[in-house]
């Protein structure tokens, strides 16, 4: 397994559970039918937290894999990300314009904000799962 | 999960008679150890560029490593 591949799942580990905490802890702070306005504070720990975790995962995957941590992208990983970009460009795209869809038909700013950001994290996601995908079918 | 590509190539048999690594070949041609493993089963077909370097390696011609396949 490639290091980029193996540093594309740890990073799905960390982004889903991550984000999936941070989802569930506005869906436990909402009240029933409603969804509480975004904060500030709980966007400022998520991202601190995913920043946190992200610099000591590569730590970590540097120091068991330390030649390939430092080796620059060859030909394939490039090809890769760049499909996995394009994939992941269409999930923020299809995502943005689906939230302004619902926005335009129900007026809720709350719920606009949390879609965009759903398909901000959808779209990384996205994108680690499609150059997993690409690594292990080929290309 | 893998698909094969139409391209075939013999770099593991001609990497292996010249007595080199994965990783070796790959320094020389300027791509990953892995990179080499997904050529050799198929999973990437290299640039031309590429295909032309390991062919150097090998003191070969291109059509002798890499051949097309029609399915």
């Amino acid at each position: 397994m490639s290091f980029r591949e193996i540093s594309a799942w740890v990073m799905l580990h960390v982004l889903v559970i991550i984000a999936g905490f941070y989802f569930f802890r506005i869906w436990q702070l909402s009240p029933p039918g409603e969804i509480i306005a975004p904060n500030f504070g709980s966007l400022l720990s998520f991202t601190i937290t995913l920043i946190i975790w992200t610099v000591i995962s590569h730590i970590v995957l540097s120091i068991i894999f330390p030649k390939d941590a430092n080796a620059p992208r060859d030909e394939r990983d490039r090809i890769i990300d760049e499909r996995a970009g394009h994939i992941s460009g269409l999930i923020l795209g299809i995502g943005a314009v689906t939230a302004l869809g619902h926005f335009l038909f129900y007026e809720q700013a709350n719920l606009l904000f949390y879609m965009v950001f759903a398909a901000l994290i959808a779209s990384q996601v996205g994108e680690y799962l499609s150059r997993i995908f690409y690594y292990r079918r080929g290309i | 999960m893998s698909k094969q590509l139409p391209i075939t190539n013999s770099v593991r048999e001609l990497r292996e008679a010249k007595g080199m690594t994965q990783g070796e070949l790959g320094e020389a041609v300027g791509v990953t150890r892995q990179t080499i493993a997904a050529i050799e089963q198929r999973r990437y077909s290299p640039s031309l560029e590429t295909a032309f370097r390991i062919a150097q390696q090998f003191h070969c011609a291109l059509e002798d490593v890499f051949q097309y396949q029609k399915s």
